[in-house]
């Protein structure tokens, strides 16, 4: 019997955690007692989310376990740190004149979205599936609460029901998940979990036991509640439309990340030496192949009918979901750095589609119609130019990094003999193609209609009423993000070599 | 960084200095000047190609992106095949910048900036020995495309352009995939996931047959639609028709070479077994878009529309003498993407700067151009001709070594493909020469009054000549004739002395049909197509071996 004890290397080893913990306490009390409100608590959580991603950075190399084997701490866990931290940084850039517009307290808003990056960093650093749970709770709660931050919005008010409930009801899923293969494997811990599938004594009666499959469905649609795969996505539209714009975006790219982390490391690592046994391989990968493939039809399809631009990113998220999927499927190594890249580069373009989406638009909810943005190209000539690198990167078209995202994922599933789900995907993107494009075709191809909503800033200067330098500076982070993820992939491929070291 | 990454980024220097300057006319001529540089340079890349030498020269490779099992370089280099297209896209370039320098009226710096990013990505495409690099380029290209039809296109722009794009891209995601499958089988030979064309194009035959011909189509048909091929040609007349003249130049020009580009370096260089077993039905397609594109051409009343559906006629000649895979098949189909690009390209432009006087692109609304417009007439004629195939001007050559080709190959085995698509060129002269006839001769239609045209887009530089006849359809003026007559120059020129250019692409070509046709054992016509050849093309070495 061990005796737990925490050490100075299980506290370092959390800094990025602690550090976004501490600032999230910090802004809320800020808001507690402010007499006039200020944009203090947004430089906080910036400069807050900025230290947790060096203290992340600095840990990059760290290998091993904390915590007494519940914490990962390497390459892998320290790397989606820094995205959680990057993903907070935009959310709060793009928010702020949101917030003031809509008189939302910036210490509320901000602290929730820490505290849910902080729900995020333990879903992807939990080597226990307890500790996956309390990470996705954390995350979950947090999200709960930001759906509904427009209080006095009907919509809102419904979007955060609506989460709340598919998301309890998902999260009896998970936790009847985690029971079965306690049952089966005697253990939560995730290395145990790998133990037990690598030799071969063990594993031949685990893989056949009807408890572990149970388990692992059970889990996985857990998880698919949270990435909003298909058939249990139906809270994502209805959520992304009704929260508020910029909230969506972190839900839809860093609440996203965050789900996917844990997948890939309970299915692509902890369960990867399943893939010894080709027979249980191929079950594996037919019920995550299916889900992704079902997820990026249907996404890309639904998304070809609407015409509410929120509506329409929520749909391309269920197909990104898919793409994403798809790498969990190859059940190898690179599938899982593909999906961490994906998760990157994803980040980065749906935050800007949708800081984009938020900037034009105007108060309670309008000015998010496709036909609200005709004539885009002409009137504010820099944002319809970001859009259309976001349109672009997400359709996956070479130079952007939606394109490199797409082909390393893509590339893990031929790898591991999935090549007809791959062609397959590439139909689904196809269809994609059409609305991405569409989105321009009305920004530059279209004049902009006489008393559209967005006729009143016709001066087509770059910054109208509305924009704000932080929200520019997001922007300006993404966009050159993605460009240079797109020219030079390897500056994420070189860390993703490393997320194998034990 | 070596001459042949010089020459695919000075364009996109040059894009993003158009941008920045903002106002029109300087945003024209920096791109007028960047696409000469590129064109010097290119000059400068065909004086230090040995035409002489074999494989890939000048290359430059360096590591690109490292990843374990999927990595892939940065590898440029080119051969005679690629140095022919890559003069011809700087020269076209500079033809088009200039000779439609008033024709577009709104963003200009954005026209101009995507035509140069257009500039690399074909540059790119033709230099590119990674596979992986190459479908970048590829793909790269397919939005300054998209912009050019949907911004400054015709009335149905929008549709053409999604439709352009959406084939492209279905095509081009299935070669994606077999660009990946293929990199991953040959990791299983060698140990190493390699896009490295020069190294694939060794382990691909080691493939098992039906690996090959499954990748095979997985490459073909995204080439097939680009070039196109018949049945995979109906994006084609709604983009050239839509797009603005420029757009339409560097589209039929340069951009469906790429298609028979890469069905010769990629298909037939990587796939030899596959092509040599498909040859028939490639064959059979090409004839088919022969014989139909000239019948639908026939029938079309609107110019660009004809000339569209004529390119699908042209572009099955050079189908047709790929896959005869005859030393004559394969420098007909070089010489022909050339000539396609002169003729065609020469046609959209003359076509776009009469559209630009008079707007409108139906036939019946033309007519006796020659007597207000002579100087006009003679060049479009000349066009006409080239496009016709008329002996002494380049078409010529390029569709008679084809069918030369076609006719004696032993991989085709059967003279009835020369047989049906020599009324491919019967038809031409039939659907060109007719609709020459309506749009130049006859009695001058449509001409307004001096007065409707005082808003035209040329009217401060035009050479008005006819102000007496009351016709205020000028003539070409200076700027247009600058552009126009190096064209005409190098129809003649390749019309005379067809050597000068071929001779680049002989060595690449004749190794390639060497290369093929070491799979058809015992190869009886060979006799009689060394004499032929010889009696054609007197530098052409002695027939096929064995």
């Amino acid at each position: 019997m061990t005796v737990f004890s925490i050490s100075a290397r299980d506290i370092y080893g959390i800094m990025p955690l602690l550090i976004l913990a501490g600032t999230g306490l910090v802004v809320l009390m800020w808001d507690a007692f402010e007499k006039i409100p200020s944009r203090i608590p947004l430089f906080l959580t910036v400069l807050g989310a900025i230290a947790a991603g060096v203290t992340g950075y600095v840990n990059l190399d760290n290998t091993g376990r904390i915590f007494n084997g519940m914490i990962l701490n390497n390459s892998f866990a320290n790397y989606y740190s820094i995205l959680f931290s990057l993903g907070v940084i935009i959310a709060v850039l793009l928010s702020e004149r949101y917030l003031r517009d809509e008189g939302v307290l910036v210490g509320e808003f901000a602290g929730l979205i820490l505290f849910s990056a902080c729900g995020m960093i333990m879903l992807a650093s939990g080597n226990d599936l307890i500790v996956t749970f309390l990470g996705l709770e954390t995350m979950s709660i947090a999200f709960y609460v930001l759906a509904g931050l427009f209080r006095t919005r009907r919509e809102s008010n419904e979007a955060a029901v609506k989460y709340f409930l598919l998301g309890a009801f998902s999260t009896g899923f998970f936790l009847y998940g985690i029971a079965l293969l306690y049952g089966t494997f005697a253990s939560t811990n995730l290395d145990a979990i790998t133990k037990a599938l690598d030799n071969p004594m063990t594993s031949h009666a685990i893989l056949t036991s009807p408890m572990f499959w149970m388990g692992a469905a059970m889990l996985l649609v857990g998880f698919a509640f949270k990435i909003a795969a298909f058939p249990f996505h139906q809270w994502a539209p209805d959520v992304y439309d009704g929260a508020p714009t910029v909230v969506a975006g972190f839900f839809s790219t860093a609440g996203k990340a965050g789900a996917f982390a844990a997948l890939v490391l309970v299915f692509n690592i902890a369960m990867g030496p399943l893939a010894l046994d080709a027979a249980a391989l191929q079950k594996m990968q037919i019920l995550l192949g299916v889900l992704a493939l079902a997820s990026m039809f249907y996404g890309n399809i639904t998304a070809l009918a609407q015409v509410n631009i929120k509506r329409m990113l929520a749909y391309s998220s269920i197909a990104h979901a898919g793409y994403m999927l798809l790498g969990v499927a190859a059940m190898n190594k690179e599938g899982a750095s593909a999906v961490t890249i994906y998760l990157t580069v994803y980040t980065l373009m749906q935050m800007g589609a949708f800081g984009v989406v938020a900037l034009l638009e105007k108060e309670s909810g309008r000015g998010l119609e496709l036909s609200d943005y005709a004539g885009l190209g002409r009137r504010r000539p820099w944002l319809a130019f970001v859009m259309s690198i976001m349109m672009l990167s997400l359709t996956g078209i070479p130079p952007f990094g939606g394109f490199f995202a797409k082909y390393y994922v893509f590339a893990a599933a031929i790898r591991s003999g999935l090549t007809v789900y791959a062609i397959l995907g590439m139909i689904a993107t196809v269809i994609s193609v059409y609305f991405y494009l569409r989105v321009m075709v009305v920004m530059y191809f279209r004049e902009p209609e006489e008393g559209g909503e967005l006729v009143v800033s016709s001066s087509g200067a770059v910054a109208v009423q509305g924009d704000t330098i932080s929200a520019w500076a997001a922007l300006a982070i993404v966009s050159i993000g993605i460009f240079i993820l797109g020219i030079l992939p390897m500056i994420l491929t070189d860390i993703a070599k490393t997320f194998y070291l034990p | 960084m070596g001459i042949l990454s010089l020459l695919i980024f000075i364009p996109l220097l040059g894009a993003v200095m158009a941008l920045a300057v903002r106002r029109a006319e300087a945003a024209k001529w920096v791109a007028l000047i960047t696409s000469i540089v590129t064109f010097a340079i290119s000059l400068g890349v065909y004086a230090q190609f040995n035409s002489a030498g074999s494989g890939y020269q000048l290359t430059e490779q360096m590591p690109w992106v490292v990843l374990p099992g999927l990595s892939f370089t940065y590898f440029v280099g080119i051969d005679g095949m690629s140095m022919l297209l890559i003069l011809l896209t700087t020269f076209l370039t500079i033809v088009t910048i200039f000779g439609t320098w008033n024709s577009i009226q709104k963003s200009v710096p954005g026209f101009m900036a995507l035509l140069l990013v257009l500039e690399t990505g074909m540059l790119g495409v033709f230099c590119s020995l990674d596979l992986f690099l190459f479908y970048i380029f590829w793909e790269v290209i397919l939005i300054p495309m998209y912009f050019i039809i949907g911004v400054w296109g015709g009335k149905r722009r929008i549709y053409s352009a999604i439709k352009f794009f959406i084939y492209t891209m279905a095509g081009s995601l299935i070669m994606l995939v077999a660009i990946i499958w293929l990199g991953i089988q040959a990791g299983h030979i060698t140990g190493h996931f390699t896009t490295d064309l020069t190294k694939l194009m060794v382990i691909s035959r080691q493939l098992p047959i039906d690996v090959q011909h499954l990748l095979f189509f997985g490459f073909a048909l995204s080439f097939a639609i680009k070039v196109p091929i018949f049945p995979l040609h109906t994006w084609l007349p709604d983009a050239h028709t839509e797009a603005p003249t420029a757009g339409s130049v560097i589209l039929a020009g340069v951009l469906l070479k790429m298609g028979t580009y890469g069905l010769i370096r990629f298909c037939l260089g990587m796939f030899p077994q596959a092509a040599f077993d498909y040859s028939g039905l490639f064959s059979v397609l090409g004839v088919i878009g022969i014989i139909y594109g000239a019948l639908v051409s026939m029938v079309q009343t609107d110019v660009k529309r004809l000339i569209a559906y004529s390119s699908v006629a042209h572009m099955g000649f050079i189908v047709l003498g790929i896959f005869s895979m005859t030393r004559e098949g394969l420098q007909g189909a070089v010489i022909q993407m050339i000539n396609h690009g002169l003729s065609t390209g020469m046609l959209f432009m003359m076509f776009g700067m009469m559209y630009d006087r008079r707007h409108t692109r139906e036939i019946s609304e033309y007519g006796g151009l020659a007597k207000i417009v002579p100087l006009f007439a003679v060049f479009f004629g000349i066009a006409v001709f080239s496009s016709v195939g008329l002996p002494g001007l380049n078409g010529f050559i390029g569709e008679y070594l084809t069918m030369m080709g076609a006719y004696y190959s032993p991989v085709l085995n059967t003279w009835s493909y020369a047989i049906w698509s020599a009324t491919g060129v019967i038809l031409a002269a039939v659907y060109l020469l007719w609709m020459y006839q309506r749009f130049v001769f006859g009695m001058p239609k449509g001409a307004k009054p001096a007065g409707a045209h005082g808003h035209d887009s040329h009217g401060h530089d035009a050479h008005v000549t006819h102000e007496d006849h009351g016709h205020a359809t000028p003539d070409l003026n200076w700027r247009e004739l600058v552009a126009v007559v190096p064209m005409v120059i190098f129809m003649i020129w390749i019309g005379i002395q067809p050597m000068n250019f071929m001779k680049t692409s002989e060595k690449t070509m004749n190794q390639m049909s060497d290369d093929l046709l070491k799979l058809k054992q015992g190869a009886s016509v060979t006799a009689v197509n060394t004499s032929h050849s010889k009696l054609f093309v007197q530098n052409m070495p002695n027939g096929v071996k064995k």
